[in-house]
């Protein structure tokens, strides 16, 4: 048996002496951390401490000023958001963006884009092989359905659900692209408790179903419960990363939140 | 059963109607392509006002390979429309990585210098355009009269309405519905929002010329006035009169409405862009979804009170 190897964890992501600079604005910092396959990590922080803008910039929206994002052993620093999306690196955004106008069914269908493997040409014309994955395409959606617990809303418009149903639509969107690491902005913002906890535990289902999740969220209890691991960050560096019981006792991140005490 | 009762109306339209009124009908298909693409490219959050540039693209295919090259009918309508979508596409590669804004701009510019140049070369016949054009024919049948030219018309729109049709039921489809969504949102579902949109541009455009080879041989004669900016607008008019959501429907309705109204109206073309510009603002004001966008709000709350 060779030393101890085969228990190292295969990172997913690796973000290495990762900058961002927005004019004279040091929006991130010589970041540095990896993701483990599988795993469940928490990204929390002051507002402004640019956890979303690390999002954008490992999802290919921002290019970094240094350093870079490496997934499944290759760079994709330099790559357009939707060459990163075929990658299986699928985001979520803060505020709910949904196709109000169509219903909650044919807005998972739009997520299952990634998976069409038919050519445009053929999907246009229907051929057998088109109209054969078009089907499997909707049988994915109605398991979707079903695994979120949207089944009955799925022939309602999108606009005409709450908050909440309309969030979780989002992710059923996100999920039905088969990401392999899925990245949660907010996911449970503006939810109310039951709400919250039901996204909480779709968010569990889903990393049951073996997709890394890195999530960003303000709400603490909840992020608390459901990461194995946090990553705290502030004025764009990160200044914490561990368990949630280490993370509650560091002394650098209750200052972050609350400020120094001599203030 | 709905959709055969629509086809036999439609083929019975022609002996229903009168003479004048079936001519109005030409001249509505022809807009109805028009708006169709307008309405497309929309899908896809970009907003063009080159449009009548394309039709007349078309219209100048047919009018030159008849009467200069001395062709047939027939293939003039393929070679506008290949034709204006190698220019579409020429433009919408150097303008949609840009961004909408800049596609904007260039094809208000791209209209105008389509035009114009049309206008000042002696070669296309200047301002005077193209006159005294034969008729489409078919071995010995000739298309002469408004009948003929009726089903000719009927069957361009068709492959355009049917191709549109099958395209937002697909793939593509829910590419441009994910655009309109937000731009950034369709790229985090792995969309090339790029290429999508410039498929949008492409294809609009080609219909577009279709409808002017069809224009031209309907009048036989064209001029470089009918395809301004006051024509592109009339397009754009079209479209959010009838419904700005409603992709296939809203241009059908607006292209009607706008055809017949104005006409029975009595509205001289002078007065033309006037109602053009005072139409689209009021629209944009008071009824941002359009004829359709109303009938929608009236039949949901009519629902709902019955369900209630």
């Amino acid at each position: 048996m060779s030393i101890g190897r085969s228990h190292w964890k295969v990172p997913i992501l690796e973000v290495r002496k990762l900058s961002k600079e927005f004019g004279g604005l040091r929006a991130l910092h010589n970041l540095e951390f990896e993701v483990s396959k599988g795993e469940m990590l928490g990204l929390i922080g002051p507002n402004g401490a640019g956890k979303t803008t690390l999002f954008n910039v490992i999802t290919g929206f921002y290019q970094p000023t240094t350093g870079k994002v490496i997934y499944e052993g290759k760079g994709i620093s330099g790559l357009e958001p939707y060459e990163i999306a075929q990658k299986g690196i699928v985001r979520t955004f803060q505020g709910t963006i949904l196709s109000m106008d169509s219903t909650v069914f044919d807005n998972i269908l739009m997520g299952c884009h990634l998976n069409f493997r038919a050519g445009v040409i053929r999907d246009f014309l229907h051929t057998a092989a088109a109209v054969r994955e078009d089907r499997e395409m909707r049988q994915r959606v109605q398991e979707i359905l079903e695994f979120i617990g949207l089944d009955q809303l799925k022939n309602e418009l999108a606009g005409n659900l709450p908050h909440g149903q309309q969030r979780a639509v989002a992710v059923a969107m996100a999920l039905a692209s088969n990401p392999r690491l899925l990245l949660l902005d907010e996911p449970v913002t503006g939810m109310n408790p039951v709400e919250t906890a039901t996204m909480m535990d779709h968010i569990r289902n889903i990393r049951g179903r073996g997709i890394t999740i890195i999530m960003v969220e303000h709400d603490m209890r909840a992020v608390m419960n459901i990461c194995q691991r946090l990553i705290v960050l502030n004025y764009g560096q990160k200044i914490a990363d561990g368990l949630p019981v280490e993370i509650r006792q560091n002394k650098d991140v209750i200052e972050a939140y609350l400020g120094r005490e001599e203030e | 059963m709905a959709l055969g009762l629509v086809v036999l109306f439609l083929i019975l339209l022609p002996w229903i109607v009168d003479k004048y009124s079936l001519q109005l009908i030409i001249y509505t298909m022809t807009y109805i392509m028009l708006a169709l693409g307008f309405s497309l490219c929309w899908k896809g959050r970009l907003i063009r006002v080159d449009l009548a540039a394309y039709w007349a693209i078309g219209a100048y295919a047919t009018g030159m390979l008849m009467t200069k090259a001395g062709w047939s009918y027939w293939p003039t309508i393929l070679v506008g429309g290949l034709l204006a979508a190698i220019i579409a596409w020429g433009v919408g590669s150097l303008t949609i990585p840009r961004g909408g804004l800049v596609f904007f701009t260039f094809s208000m510019l791209v209209g105008l210098l389509i035009q114009q140049t049309l206008a000042a070369s002696k070669s296309f016949g200047g301002w005077a355009g193209i006159e005294s054009m034969p008729p489409p024919a078919i071995g010995s049948f000739v298309f002469k009269g408004k009948t003929e030219y009726y089903f000719l018309g009927l069957f361009l729109l068709g492959v355009n309405f049917v191709t549109y049709y099958l395209l937002y039921n697909s793939k593509i489809g829910r590419g441009w519905t994910a655009i309109g969504s937000g731009v950034g949102f369709a790229k985090s579902l792995g969309i090339n929002v790029v290429r999508y949109r410039l498929s949008a541009v492409v294809l609009s455009s080609f219909f577009c010329a279709v409808s002017g080879s069809y224009l031209a041989s309907y009048q036989m004669y064209i001029i470089p006035d009918s395809f301004g900016f006051h024509q592109s607008m009339m397009i754009q008019m079209f479209s959010l009169v009838g419904g700005l959501n409603n992709f296939l429907a809203g241009p059908v309705v607006g292209a009607a409405v706008m055809t017949f109204i104005p006409e029975y109206l009595k509205v001289t073309a002078e007065i033309e862009p006037i109602l053009t510009a005072v139409v689209i603002i009021l629209v944009i004001i008071f009824m941002p979804l359009g004829i359709l966008g109303v009938v929608g709000k009236v039949w949901r709350s009519s629902l709902f009170v019955r369900n209630r």
